[in-house]
């Protein structure tokens, strides 16, 4: 009886580096799956106003973004100016309450405009901010 | 004639790793590509944004009509009923203010003030618990 060498009692007993490698990503998966909001693009590239006290979360559905220019989009669609109402009343039929999010150096007059739109379609509105020290 | 055993191969089920793990593989890559992991806050603006002046034409001034605490709001300064504060020195005098207005507050934005002057005025005034906290504007269609 020859003893067996190293790499036919590795088939043998079917142990495998890969499934330590696949145990390990399906974890990276559920962190990302757990952790992680799936944003459109351009949803966090401004820098939103930022808040010390208020506890942190993940970024808020259904979302309104104030753009720099005042171009607003509603969940990663475009919103024109004059379809911003009727977008607005459409989305009260689904949900009670919107999200805003505007650049923090912008002046406030857009992102209250926004406010005014969303509050006059019956909307509960929140604004979205980031808490102090957890910049990305 | 003798019959001719016939040998029935063995059918191996195999766990195919290869095709889970390109599986595994691209959703790991979308989620990582997709998805915002940063923390973001909330700050509820609430009914108390629903202007209620705006409209209406020719509305009185604001500081005529509206009872409470009266903040209007420009970069870096809150002027509280017609005392100019810092944010710091709002936020620590805003307890004591809101004794004296019943819990109600009035925030008036300057055209110069930014969307962060703002939100820093409305903290402080969740942090010393206004009970009724509503936005104004000039602007107003």
């Amino acid at each position: 009886m020859t003893p067996l060498s190293a790499g036919s009692r590795r088939r043998r007993h079917g142990l495998d580096f890969s499934f330590a490698a696949i145990n390990i990503v399906l974890l990276l998966l559920f962190f990302f799956v757990v952790t992680g909001t799936i944003v459109s693009r351009g949803e966090t590239a401004l820098d939103p106003p930022v808040t010390r006290d208020i506890p942190p979360g993940r970024l808020p559905r259904p979302l309104l973004v104030v753009g720099v220019n005042g171009a607003l989009v509603l969940d990663g669609a475009a919103v024109a100016p004059g379809e911003a109402p009727e977008r607005l009343a459409a989305l009260r039929r689904r949900s009670r309450l919107v999200n805003i999010v505007a650049p923090r150096a912008e002046p406030a007059g857009a992102m209250l405009r926004a406010v005014r739109l969303a509050a006059a379609a019956g909307l509960e509105v929140r604004i979205v901010t980031q808490p102090l020290g957890r910049r990305p | 004639m003798p019959a001719i055993p016939f040998r029935q191969g063995r059918i191996t089920r195999r766990f195919m790793l290869m095709p889970l793990v390109d599986v595994i593989f691209l959703l790991l890559t979308f989620f990582m590509l997709s998805s915002q992991i940063s923390p973001y806050a909330v700050l509820p603006v609430g009914a108390g944004a629903r202007e209620e002046g705006a409209g209406e034409p020719q509305a009185p001034a604001p500081a005529q009509v509206i009872s409470g605490l009266l903040i209007a709001v420009s970069p870096g300064i809150a002027q509280v009923n017609g005392e100019a504060l810092s944010f710091e020195a709002f936020a620590g005098r805003a307890g004591d203010l809101r004794a004296g207005a019943d819990g109600v507050a009035v925030v008036l934005p300057r055209r110069a003030a930014s969307v962060q002057d703002v939100v820093t005025v409305l903290e402080i005034l969740r942090r010393a618990a206004f009970a009724k906290v509503s936005i104004r504007t000039r602007d107003s269609p």
